[in-house]
């Protein structure tokens, strides 16, 4: 279940990530970015594989897109992306709710 | 280039040879997927293997040449900054998950990666079945 307040935007990602689709998951990102909510809340309990790209392009935003005020969750990856998560410093940067 | 899936005569090998597409990273990794649990790896190992399997594809289809006349010298890939770094995750993760990598780099061949990963080398899970597969 996913706890939501005014501030926040929940949207689902399903499915893998990887060089073949990465622009298609930076896209749906800023595309939700763009609608200046405040909080984006990643929905990752169907995502069922990140690679390095789309791991750089999750970095690349929280580090140089995200505007003032906001910022994005990411809601229970699965246990495997946990991993690729921890090894990248991902979860050092990201607030990820489990 | 073919895609084109051969079964050798020793069945604890198979050679899959893919288009360089980056769609067909995912048939890489359900390849290698299948082969490992074939192999009885568990599914923590099974995992490690399919990331870094296709962490070496898209490295491929990445920094693949033709001419390849140009060496890769491995050694002075640097190693990410944790935390920090936005991207060039690859090979690092590739040398995390696996036990062994060998990168082997001849002018006008190109590069070759070897991924070694040690049957039962790390604690994991039970093994997948077929009902708690995916």
């Amino acid at each position: 279940m996913v706890d939501i307040s005014n501030q926040e935007h929940v949207s689902k990602i399903k499915g893998e990530v990887d060089i073949a689709t990465a622009k298609q998951f930076e896209d749906a990102i800023l595309e939700q970015l763009e609608k200046e909510y405040p909080i984006i809340v990643l929905d990752l309990t169907e995502m069922d594989y990140i690679d390095s790209t789309g791991i750089g392009i999750l970095m690349n935003i929280k580090k140089n897109v995200l505007k003032d005020g906001q910022d994005i969750v990411l809601y229970r990856p699965k246990r495997s992306i946990q991993k690729l998560l921890q090894l990248t410093g991902v979860e050092q940067v990201f607030t990820i709710k489990k | 280039m073919s895609n084109q899936l051969r079964i050798r005569e020793d069945p604890a090998k198979v050679e899959l040879v893919l288009p360089n597409l980056p769609e067909y990273i995912a048939l890489a990794r359900y390849g290698v997927s299948f082969m490992a649990n074939t192999a009885n790896f568990n599914i923590d190992e099974i995992e490690d293997i399919r990331v870094a399997i296709s962490e070496a594809c898209t490295n491929a289809i990445q920094y693949g040449c033709t001419k390849c006349d140009h060496y890769y010298d491995y050694e002075k890939v640097k190693e990410p900054i944790i935390g920090e770094q936005v991207g060039g995750f690859g090979l690092f993760l590739i040398k995390s998950l696996m036990d062994n990598l060998e990168v082997n780099s001849i002018i006008g061949q190109g590069t070759t990666l070897k991924l070694q990963k040690i049957l039962g080398s790390q604690n994991g899970t039970e093994k997948p079945t077929h009902e708690t597969r995916n």
